[in-house]
């Protein structure tokens, strides 16, 4: 995101382009790098945690490379547009809502919705019924960097700037944070786009909750830290076993009694 | 006397050696007069790294069973600050909160092996969890940088030179420098050694192996699974926490930004040296390996000079991906000859 949104500014500012093709640079690069972890992911075989690591370090040294080192800032008017209001509404809500009504009519709609959930739940068993798993991974892996691109460009709208260190900290956990909260399974499958849009805006109530108390930015982490360990713990499988046995007996001594 | 074979697992070794001298040659020819031939250089980049060897000795043996643990940076920051905080600011003395500095990375350890191992959660959830509750203790102890100064011991330690007899050279004055060595680094070096004959030679070591190459395969044998991810979570933290006490001898302050991606280096310093992120296969030799070429690529970009520092984040992250790949493909070259 970072990477998307730095190249963005220099590709306006040192080399006097054009606004669109800025930006759609921007969002172009962020699609590239989703491919590199779709094909690492999808056609190597290797873990979709370390594949991605790679770009987690990279992307801001290569940013930081890109502005040599400095916050680039754009002073084109017509730029603040995405990060201002849009009549009366924030625009960023707007580009958000048209976001989700995409994500959402794809996947409850298309077919590609129901291929990426079976290659969810089972990969193998998908491949064998006929599906390209590979390449459906690698779209899902696209369409998660060109969503990037977008959270990276409102993000620089919203400073005017380009500020490698800053932008995106910490974001991978509140992003994962939200998909948990929202009811998803962390091991693949079945989804629920409502749940991770209302874990997002939870997420982000959190956040400025804690905020306002007075912890410090730096703070914050240890509390969501805890809720994660609270949420993962209770969707874990020998947890919801446990449960499960007590429900068990509660209903067998209802039986006896 | 065994021959060694040059099998699968041990090519990926010898790339790493062979890389390793052909980087360490290639400066030493095209940096020669800025003195990286010095037999000092190689024992800074020793030096500078004394922590991480200690950190990817931990994270070999966390590997090896198929986990990973993000959380190692944050916990050294963690370390770090807890040491400079409790000298500065509450007067302990360090022998008290070096022991003080082990118990809470096993603690924190335990809490994490157990999610892993007892309630079969993905390790990298719960270690990422883990990584930002320490990034942020870190500031909740304290939110400015602290130095340490006051304490005799602690700066001692860390200003005491070992020096070694021979390879010195003459400096442009004219003074004969001794080559010299820090404490941390036989601290270290020896923490390597004995992770190494842990693994080879002892029955936990056998385990972790075991479990790493087939988790089913190794709990049917008798094997106790679960005890042995927690015990090695536990072993990677306290391996951590000695290399935090060496990273704070060498850094001398507690900051809330230090050793950020501290767990990058530590894990592409593992793969480089040989260990498959799948798990059953590494050696710690592999890592220390590793984190050599880790930092010549440091002490390479530096010496250029003309380059920007965040190069060096970049070559290790190709070298790392370069490497995912390689295992990727011998992975596949092994099934097909299976099959």
């Amino acid at each position: 995101m970072l990477y998307a949104a730095c190249r963005l500014r220099c590709d306006q500012c040192e080399y006097a382009v054009p606004l669109w093709v800025g930006m759609l640079a921007g969002i172009a690069i962020a699609c590239v790098c989703g491919l590199f972890n779709g094909f690492l992911v999808a056609y190597m075989n290797i873990q979709p945690m370390v594949a991605t690591l790679i770009l987690w370090s990279a992307g801001r040294a290569i940013g930081l490379l890109l502005c040599n080192s400095n916050i680039v800032y754009v002073r084109v008017p017509s730029f603040q547009f995405f990060g201002a209001y849009c009549g009366i509404l924030p625009t960023p809500i707007l580009i958000a809502a048209i976001c989700v009504a995409i994500a959402s009519v794809v996947l409850k709609s298309t077919a590609l919705g129901t291929y990426i959930q079976s290659v969810g739940i089972n990969k193998k068993a998908s491949r064998i019924s006929g599906f390209n798993s590979a390449k459906i991974i690698l779209l899902c892996y696209v369409i998660c960097g060109l969503c990037a691109g977008i959270a990276g460009l409102v993000a620089t709208c919203r400073i005017y700037s380009a500020d490698t260190n800053n932008i995106g900290l910490n974001m991978e956990l509140d992003a994962i944070l939200a998909v948990a909260l929202g009811g998803n399974s962390l091991g693949g499958g079945k989804f629920n786009l409502a749940g991770s849009i209302i874990g997002a805006y939870t997420i982000q109530a959190i956040t400025t909750t804690l905020y306002a108390l007075g912890v410090s930015s730096a703070q914050a982490p240890v509390f969501k830290a805890i809720v994660v360990i609270l949420i993962v713990v209770i969707q874990s499988q020998p947890v919801k076993d446990y449960f499960k046995k007590l429900s068990a007996k509660k209903a067998g001594a209802k039986e006896a009694a | 006397m065994k021959k060694l074979k040059l099998g699968g697992n041990n090519i990926l070794l010898a790339i790493t050696v062979i890389l390793f001298v052909v980087m360490y040659l290639g400066g030493c020819i095209i940096y020669a007069d800025k003195g990286f031939t010095h037999l000092q250089t190689f024992l800074n980049v020793l030096i500078n790294n004394a922590g991480l060897i200690a950190v990817a000795a931990g994270m070999t043996c966390v590997m090896l069973t198929g986990g990973i643990d993000i959380s190692v940076g944050s916990l050294i920051a963690m370390d770090c600050m807890f040491l400079a905080v409790g000298m500065e600011h509450w007067g302990m003395s360090s022998p008290v909160l070096m022991i003080l500095v082990l118990v809470i990375g096993a603690v924190f350890e335990l809490v994490q092996g157990y999610c892993v191992a007892y309630l079969e959660i993905q390790p990298f959830i719960v270690t990422m969890a883990g990584m930002f509750f320490a990034r942020g203790m870190t500031a909740v102890i304290c939110k400015d940088q602290v130095s340490i100064v006051s304490d005799k011991l602690f700066t001692a330690i860390s200003n005491t030179k070992i020096s070694i007899p021979f390879g010195g050279y003459t400096n442009k004055k004219g003074i004969y420098q001794t080559p010299f060595v820090r404490p941390t680094v036989i601290v270290a070096l020896l923490v390597v050694i004995l992770i190494f004959l842990m693994l080879k030679y002892t029955k936990f070591g056998r385990s972790i192996y075991a479990v790493g190459g087939n988790q089913i395969s190794a709990a049917l044998m008798g094997l106790n699974v679960k005890k042995t991810k927690l015990l090695t979570h536990t072993l990677c933290s306290l391996l951590t926490s000695i290399g935090g006490i060496c990273y704070c001898l060498n850094t001398m302050c507690g900051t809330t930004t230090q050793a950020t991606g501290l767990e990058m280096d530590a894990i592409s310093s593992s793969v480089i040296g040989g260990t498959l992120l799948t798990g059953g296969v590494g050696n710690v030799l592999g890592s220390l390996v590793g984190v050599l070429i880790n930092g010549t690529i440091s002490t390479l970009v530096k010496s250029n000079g003309k380059l920007v520092s965040s190069w060096a984040n970049i070559i290790t992250a190709i070298l790392l991906c370069f490497f995912i790949l390689l295992q990727a493909i011998f992975a596949k070259v092994k099934e097909s000859k299976k099959a």
